[in-house]
């Protein structure tokens, strides 16, 4: 029997159990049971509401002071990121698109000039994804790391040239069945593998050279090498599902260091999850969103080699998909107020908590998410969705500068899942 | 499109009582999928019709009311402490003599259901989604507030691991 055949049956004898129990008590669906609930709720509300006044009337005397005392709102305006090597602002941009034809989901992958131009597909059509990491590019920008969903529900590595030739699907006999590499090391001679049937490695981008990092297995998540490739990064879920950031050295000598505090959750995106935490650039530090609480997120910066994390503070919203400017002095991330149907907007804020400002300001019923950086940091990429109640009605890739004073459509879509900023591809 | 959506999109037009006369059963079945209380799933739903109920006048006019409380029961059923709650409040209607009856997971293999639940959040809400409800992934999608490249990747890898737990082959 395969799992296809066992899930079907078992959902089919599940309904089955269902219907023949509500046949026995029929009153069990009607309207008026869901009218005792309403009843009941507001009953208890009351009732749980006059007890917490009274506590509440006693916290406040003490909270006030604390509160008003030391609540200040940054005032740092300056916006303009100190560049001092520009690698090149024209640099090829990959991207993810959804089609949907015939009730099947297709993904393709595409590269694209920041201006709109020279829309190139990549890789064969299908579920492959080029893209999904925020390292994904070679860095001399000419290849991007693939992955390739297989028929078989495995998952294989490939590499295409920004042009879209020369896609070459790793092959290595040693590898598990699922082998994911998500990333290249600094120098462009490795791969980082941590979305695998059982282990994270690295590898030659050649296929050669197979290193076994961890005896744990990393999923899906952000994953990268930090500063010169000496260590790496991913997330790991537990049975929990609390997702702790993780750094090892990739030598392959080094044990796991928790990086994430055991009290939080790293928060992961579900429409860019390979955004989700982010090296500084000299590779020290990692900054990463997490869920503080069932309702609130912050963000943290913490060591490459542990230590204590330090919580950056972001009023009055929830911050996601961090990412660090190359320069070292901006992090840009996507939050939003935590109130229900809130729009997310993109903002920047220093490492040490100063300065936080918004970049985009979109219109009623539109969303901006998880910002990255061109690569001379003098521009944001990020994704504008824009909906009618849940129906979406449009998808863009967009950049603006940093102070959000200008923004540029790069293309519009069907349907989003990653993107990636290369830089100026060689010759 | 398929049938079941052109219905969930008439439903708009309909009175909360409507809705609800028509959602409950499955949105219940998606809350004890998903949570494993045969005690707790019935509040769950009700909390997420609830939330409907409290909002009506905007979630009836979105084209698929259905869609949005599966999305929050969905949300709700994988809360360890909402689940509690939810478990903790029935058992105290129970003691009072009102009966919560469900179905027994038992008849329908346990070990798949538990191996769904032990999966995280967003993957057991797929799962549960595609297996359950034999729902295609565009409409996945819409209920969880994903994109359909995010939906595949939560099956693809939940399929894997149920299929490693379970002992299954996965099919070609």
């Amino acid at each position: 029997m395969t799992l296809d055949d066992r899930a079907r049956r078992a959902a089919r004898n599940f309904h089955d159990a269902a219907e023949d129990s509500e046949r026995a008590a029929p009153d069990r669906r009607s309207f008026e049971r869901f009218d005792r609930y309403l009843r009941r709720r507001r009953r208890n509300q009351r009732i749980a509401a006059a007890v917490v006044a009274t506590f509440v009337v006693a916290a406040v005397f003490g909270a006030a002071t604390i509160v008003l005392g030391e609540r200040t709102v940054p005032a740092d305006r300056d916006l303009q990121p100190n560049v001092e090597e520009p690698t090149g602002t024209n640099g090829k941009i990959v991207f993810n698109e959804d089609f949907m034809q015939n009730d099947s989901d297709f993904v393709y992958s595409f590269t694209i000039n920041p201006d709109g131009s020279d829309r190139t597909q990549v890789g064969p059509a299908g579920p492959t994804v080029c893209g999904g990491n925020d390292d994904t590019w070679a860095p001399d920008g000419a290849e991007i790391v693939c992955q390739a969903y297989r028929r078989n529900l495995t998952v294989g590595t490939a590499t295409v040239d920004a042009d879209g030739s020369n896609y070459e699907v790793l092959s290595n006999p040693d590898v598990p069945a699922s082998f994911a590499c998500v990333a290249w090391a600094p120098d462009g001679t490795r791969l980082l593998c941590p979305f695998t049937s059982d282990w994270v490695y690295t590898i030659g981008s050649d296929g050669k050279d197979l290193v076994r990092l961890t005896s744990t297995s990393a999923g899906a998540g952000p994953a990268g090498f930090a500063g010169d490739g000496s260590y790496a990064y991913f997330t790991v879920e537990d049975a929990t599902e609390r997702r702790t950031l993780f750094s090892v050295k990739t030598d392959g000598s080094g044990r796991l260091t928790a990086l994430s505090p055991p009290s939080v959750s790293v928060h992961v995106n579900d429409y860019f999850d390979g955004v989700s935490a982010d090296p500084s650039p000299d590779g020290s530090k990692m900054v990463f969103a997490a869920d503080v609480t069932n309702t609130r997120r912050a963000l943290y910066i913490v060591g490459i080699k542990g230590g204590e994390a330090r919580r950056i503070e972001t009023p009055d919203i929830d911050p996601t998909s961090a990412q660090w400017s190359p320069d070292g002095s901006w992090i840009a991330f996507s939050a939003r107020p935590p109130t229900a149907n809130a729009s997310y907007d993109v903002y920047l804020i220093h490492p040490d908590g100063r300065g936080m400002a918004a970049v985009t300001s979109p219109a009623d019923g539109c969303s901006s998410y998880a910002p990255i950086w061109s690569p001379d940091g003098t521009k944001l990429l990020f994704e504008t969705q824009c909906s009618n109640g849940s129906a979406i009605i449009s998808t863009t890739l967009e950049t603006a500068s940093v102070d959000g004073s200008e923004s540029s459509k790069v293309v519009d879509l069907n349907g989003l899942t990653a993107y990636s900023w290369g830089r100026l591809a060689a010759g | 499109m398929p049938e079941r959506f052109h219905q969930a999109i008439d439903e708009g037009s309909h009175t909360f009582e409507d809705f609800y006369s028509k959602e409950y059963s499955s949105v219940v079945r998606l809350a004890y999928a998903l949570s494993g209380s045969r005690t707790g799933a019935e509040d769950l739903a009700q909390e997420a019709f609830l939330a409907a109920h409290r909002d009506w006048q905007r979630i009836g006019r979105y084209d698929q009311p259905s869609a949005w409380v599966r999305r929050v029961v969905a949300n709700l059923s994988v809360s360890l402490i909402r689940r509690r709650v939810a478990e903790t409040r029935a058992l105290a209607r129970a003691a009072s003599g009102e009966r919560t009856i469900l179905p027994d997971l038992g008849a329908s293999d346990p070990d798949f259901w538990d191996a769904v639940r032990s999966l995280p959040r967003r993957k057991s809400q797929v799962i549960a989604l595609f297996y359950l409800e034999d729902r295609p992934i565009a409409e996945i999608a819409e209920i969880l507030d994903m994109t359909h490249g995010t939906v595949k990747r939560h099956l693809h890898d939940g399929r894997l691991t149920l299929a490693r737990r379970l002992h299954e082959e996965v099919d070609e």
